[in-house]
């Protein structure tokens, strides 16, 4: 180690936050004051390439394009959970039930948690935290093909990592995905040709 | 006082600290466009929510966390695409030559970590700050963030191993 301010006390100098002995370190050594003086032709620099005005109008417009996309996604949401609701009401009118047989032989589908070195099966009331690794286990009685996917609470669709896919009979350990920070409450959907399953992922 | 910043409180904000704050999303996000695209991001942030930037004791400090978060998502975002930083990248960072392999490493994960250990990261191997400094801003004992970065420096190893046996759980 030096004994020259780290970069982070000669930034704070250059933008008027000196730390006390600063200003006597400075006053004999030229190497920190080239630095200072770099980063004001920096901010000089930043300043030309992208004047005030016009970096707060780009900021400006990023911001109503976020307000204009949270608004949309309600609006989706909404609207995606009411078509939701009829749905599942015309399936329990209109739908025969399942046979019995095939009911008994549904898929089974655990989800394991990676959170730093351990891995464990998530419990029925578990939750998950951002930067949680998951994997899910599913147990097939026949081969056939599988979606998955994820909704969460603002209601972002994300089909999980390699889409549809044709998966054998017997348990199949998919590859795994990470919870995204911040960590949205989601619902994992699987749906195979005769049966969907649904699992909740509450964030702690 | 409005909980918004105003327009001429950013663009003072902008004047003043615009440039090291750049600086800084470079130093997490290496050189690119991702830097310029998350000081944009950040200063979303700071508009929305930066009522109480105008307390706070150290405005460089609050500003720096900001744009820490707002990285932390991108590097985030990188990661779900499969994105690696580029070697070359760790050329624009400022911590001494031999902290920048553990460095290059804890960025890999770093958005995988929970905030305060984020937080104990950035200051470590950015700021270079001493365990005394990391446990006064995090409110960690000393022995604590000695525990925690003994930690990092292990998961660092780790995934250097695993990287090298080209393993990996995602």
């Amino acid at each position: 180690m030096t004994d020259h301010p780290r970069p982070l006390d000669l930034e704070a100098y250059s933008v008027g936050e000196a730390l006390p002995g600063l200003e006597a370190h400075l006053e004999r050594c030229a190497a920190c004051r080239d630095q200072i003086a770099a980063i004001e032709r920096e901010r000089q620099a930043l300043l030309a390439r992208l004047p005030p005005p016009r970096f707060i109008a780009g900021v400006a417009a990023r911001r109503a394009a976020a307000d204009r996309r949270a608004r949309r996604l309600r609006a989706a949401t909404a609207g995606g959970l009411g078509a939701l609701a009829i749905a599942a009401v015309a399936a329990v009118l209109v739908l025969p039930s399942a046979p019995a047989a095939m009911r008994a032989k549904g898929i089974g589908v655990e989800i394991f948690v990676k959170r730093g070195d351990l891995v464990a099966s998530l419990r029925a009331d578990g939750r998950v935290r951002a930067g949680d690794g998951l994997r899910v286990s599913l147990t097939l009685p026949e081969a056939q093909r599988v979606s998955l996917w994820f909704v969460d609470a603002h209601g972002r669709v994300d089909p999980y990592p390699g889409g549809m896919r044709e998966l054998p009979a017997g348990p199949n350990l998919l590859s795994g995905v990470t919870v995204d920070r911040p960590c949205v409450d989601m619902v994992l959907i699987i749906a195979t040709r005769d049966a969907r399953f649904e699992r909740t992922l509450p964030c702690e | 006082m409005p909980s918004e910043l105003t327009d001429q409180e950013i663009a003072a904000i902008y004047e003043q600290f615009g440039a090291v704050l750049l600086r800084r999303c470079r130093r997490l996000l290496g050189d690119g466009p991702a830097a310029e695209d998350a000081l944009h991001e950040a200063f979303v942030k700071i508009w929305r929510y930066g009522a109480s930037y105008r307390e706070a004791s150290s405005r460089l400090s609050w500003l720096y966390r900001a744009v820490d978060r707002v990285c932390f998502d991108a590097l985030a975002a990188r990661a779900r695409r499969g994105e690696q930083p580029i070697a070359g990248e760790v050329e624009s960072l400022e911590p001494p030559r031999d902290r920048v392999e553990d460095w290059q490493l804890v960025r890999l994960f770093l958005h995988r970590l929970d905030e305060r250990l984020q937080r104990v990261a950035v200051l470590h191997w950015v700021d270079e700050m001493t365990q005394d400094e990391i446990a006064r801003a995090t409110g960690w004992s000393r022995q604590t963030v000695c525990k925690k970065l003994e930690q990092l420096r292990d998961r660092a190893a780790r995934l250097a191993a695993r990287l090298r046996a080209q393993e990996s759980w995602v």
